[in-house]
């Protein structure tokens, strides 16, 4: 391939255009959403961004240490307030959401749900153990959140702490207002948002507004069912209809319930079938 | 051309410090994966968030350490005096190279990329992602490592070693935060002819979020079609931008 | 006859960058190599000849001044295809076995198949005298052998013209002897050797004509034959011309 340089230079000038073009039409047009780019206008997020390029990685080798506080500095799980709260601990960590899914057991049992959200014993002394590692914690997830809006687990951890544990209600609250304005697509913020309204505040229209798009968002999902916050919602949506009195849409969710249950206990049983027959051979 | 990009590839290969970094890279990879149980979402979630950020990072090693020395070694060692009194353009010679480099870089990317697929298929979690968005994922990170290897040899054409390499990450870091920059001081210069001068840089200067599909790989979301042909369009322009200034600066080079 | 090289006027001269003086490489060269001839260009260290050979292969370009090579511009590369070149440091790629480097350069002739190739190698291999290094790597030949090497690779095109910058520098006496062989070899296949040397019994003993430059001028360009009319030997005479010139 023989080319001159004067062509070379022609080449130049045509390529500058073209790529800036490009550029241009990439830039002021919908092909990304305008989110992504977010303008620093503070010294502190200036320094941020010049990791911008690591952030994923930086937020993800951060997300690994809040995981260690996690699990090694006393079990958030063990130390919850809630546990003995039958619908929350239940929900959430309990038996259906477990890691385990060997554990998962039929939302069925759950039918005892009165719907009364009680949060009387908040438990001093466990707090006390919590917020050991709490004040190391937060600002971890502050920092992931500005390094990954896109973190958001760590806006749905975060939020939960500061308004349950730490009682920084109007912190907590802005912290998931600003996880929904980055990820308005995510059922975990948008389920534990509905949570802390509903116990801490006692409010039902936001969380009903929360807990319908959630429902949007995960049926839409190819394989809902396996969706860990699908038996949450349904059953924190079923609680908000009941509250309100909708009681056609209450019997809906309980239709949507019992699909679910079914589900389970035929992938539990075809499990123990499996299992039988592995035993078996 | 090809003869010359099978010689880099060679070279590559029988290095040392590439195969420390293919290692160096499984290795990372393994620890991590080892780290994330099997069949937890968020946990996979993370894994692949992590695998996905730090490939970048790898490639971007590999792409120094083979871009760098691509061309001015030869010249320093006058190797290329053997080669282009050959019949062969100084074009040709340059499009070897690079494409050697390219392909070096890719092995990498191949092997991880494999490893990557591997555990989201195998973790239980399948269903949670979308392995065609993880493979554009990979492919865009790839494609965003070639255009950097151009950049690399046109700052290695004037630039002693150590500086050419500071001076790429620098680029590197710079063309995917330049959006933000610029547009803070686009905002900051109301003055109507800053704002145009500003406007000409920002659209003149590659912007390398475009290949950052990462977001839609790790968290699923949707990945419309513009999203992958007009980055590749425009990485393509790019990409023959930075080799017609290589082109000219090794054309003006005295050997 | 036919000219091989034309220079016309070539003039070439670098800036210093920080303290922008202006140094003159070559200063109106004007000279032709005609096919057959065995040319050589002397003069000492610095005076000129690598710069020379550089402009008429493309390396560099004239600040002013006319190249013709073979009839085209120096910077078209299809007229490589007909030349050899041997630096006056040959450097290869040294986690390349001799085989791989020559099946590299072999590759840049575009042979029409492998076995061509294979052919071509074993014929230079033969005719250097590195027949037993084919598998040896680079790094473990000796300065001698690395020549050798060099000159395999310039003859793998079967060219018409030869272009060899020094030659026979660094090399001890038996290997010297050996290339000045090769080279008369190649003389009688009918090839045009183009040479610099700064070692002037090597010259006496090889070329048909010859070039002195001296601080990038050319003092002579002639016939061997016509310049040691008087009875004195080259070295004499370079050096009466050098002297003429330096007053």
């Amino acid at each position: 391939m023989e080319i001159r340089q004067r062509t070379l230079y022609g080449f130049l000038i045509v390529f500058i255009i073209l790529s800036s073009f490009l550029n241009f039409a990439i830039d002021n047009t919908s092909v990304f959403p305008a989110s992504r780019k977010i303008v620093f206008d503070t010294p502190q997020k200036a320094i941020l961004q010049l990791v911008w390029t690591f952030r994923n990685l930086i937020a993800d080798i951060l997300w690994f240490k809040v995981d260690y506080y996690h699990h090694s500095k006393g079990n958030i799980e063990q130390v919850d307030p809630h546990e003995n709260d039958s619908w929350y601990s239940d929900l959430s960590t309990g038996k259906i959401c477990s890691h385990d899914h060997s554990k998962h057991k039929a939302v069925s049992d759950l039918s005892s749900l009165t719907g009364d959200i009680k949060d009387k014993d908040f438990n001093l002394k466990r707090y006390r153990k919590v917020a050991l590692y709490l004040p190391e914690i937060i600002p971890l997830l502050r920092l992931i959140t500005y390094l990954n809006p896109k973190f958001d687990r760590a806006y749905s951890l975060g939020g939960y702490m500061l308004v349950k544990w730490m009682n920084k209600k109007k912190q907590g609250y802005i912290f998931l207002d600003e996880g929904i304005k980055n990820n308005p697509d995510s059922e975990e913020i948008l389920t534990t948002y509905s949570i802390l309204l509903m116990i801490i505040e006692k409010q039902y229209d936001r969380p009903l507004e929360f807990l319908t798009r959630a429902f949007g968002i995960i049926k839409s999902q190819p394989e809902f069912m396996e969706n860990d916050l699908w038996p949450t919602t349904l059953h924190l949506l079923k609680i908000v209809y009941k509250k309100n009195g909708q009681k056609k849409k209450e019997m809906f969710i309980n239709k949507e319930i019992g699909e679910l249950t079914a589900y389970w206990l035929k992938k539990q049983k075809s499990e123990e079938h499996h299992h039988h027959k592995h035993e078996h051979h | 051309m090809i003869p010359v990009a099978k010689l880099v590839i060679k070279e590559s290969i029988r290095k040392k410090i590439y195969h420390f970094l293919i290692i160096f890279s499984l290795l990372i990879l393994f620890v991590l994966y080892s780290y994330s149980p099997f069949g937890v979402k968020q946990q996979t979630k993370t894994a692949l968030d992590f695998s996905l950020s730090i490939l970048p990072l790898l490639g971007l090693f590999v792409t120094l350490f083979t871009c760098t020395t691509l061309i001015m070694d030869d010249i320093k060692s006058k190797k290329i005096y053997l080669i282009l009194s050959k019949p062969i353009s100084r074009f040709s010679y340059l499009c070897g190279k690079l494409l050697g480099a390219y392909l070096s870089i890719f092995l990498v990317y191949f092997i991880m990329g494999i490893i990557i697929f591997c555990f989201v298929y195998f973790s239980g979690m399948r269903q949670f992602f979308s392995l065609t968005k993880i493979f554009w994922a990979i492919f865009f990170s790839f494609f965003e490592m070639m255009l950097m290897a151009n950049v690399i040899v046109c700052l290695a054409f004037f630039l002693p070693q150590g500086t050419a390499i500071s001076l790429s990450i620098f680029s590197y870091l710079f063309f995917h935060i330049k959006s933000n920059f610029l547009k803070y001081a686009l905002l900051s210069n109301p003055n109507s002819v800053k704002t145009f001068i500003w406007k000409i840089f920002y659209y003149i200067i590659p912007d390398f979020e475009y290949f950052n599909l990462r977001d839609q790989a790790v968290h699923n979301f949707v990945l419309k079609n513009s999203q992958i042909y007009m980055p590749l369009l425009y990485g393509t322009a790019t990409l023959f931008l930075f080799l017609t200034i290589a082109a000219i600066f090794l054309y003006r080079k005295e050997l | 006859m036919c000219t091989l090289i034309r220079i016309t006027d070539f003039y070439k001269s670098y800036l210093n960058k920080f303290t922008k003086t202006k140094r003159i490489a070559v200063e109106n060269l004007s000279l032709e190599i005609e096919k057959g001839q065995i040319y050589g260009l002397i003069g000492p260290n610095g005076s000129g000849k690598t710069t020379t050979i550089k402009a008429i292969l493309g390396f560099i370009k004239p600040s002013s001044g006319q190249i013709e090579i073979l009839g085209k511009s120096p910077l078209d590369s299809k007229k490589n295809r007909r030349i050899g070149f041997l630096p006056e440091e040959s450097y290869y790629h040294d986690f390349l076995t001799i085989k791989e480097q020559l099946e590299f350069y072999g590759a840049l002739y575009n042979f029409p198949t492998k076995k061509a190739l294979d052919i071509k190698i074993a014929e230079v291999i033969e005719l250097t005298g590195i027949k037993q290094y084919i598998n040896t790597f680079i790094s473990e030949l000796s300065r001698g052998n690395l020549q050798r090497l060099g000159i395999a690779q310039s003859i793998m095109n079967d060219p018409e013209l030869l272009i060899y910058d020094e030659p026979a520098s660094g090399i001890d006496p038996v290997g010297r002897f050996e290339i000045r062989k090769i080279l008369t070899d190649l003389s009688r296949e009918g090839k045009t050797i183009f040479m610099s040397s700064h070692f002037l019994p090597e010259v006496e003993k090889l070329c048909t004509h010859i070039g002195i430059i001296l601080n990038g001028k050319l003092l002579y360009s002639g016939k061997l034959s016509d310049l040691n009319t008087e009875g004195k030997d080259l070295e004499e005479k370079f050096m009466n011309l050098m002297r003429s010139d330096s007053k």
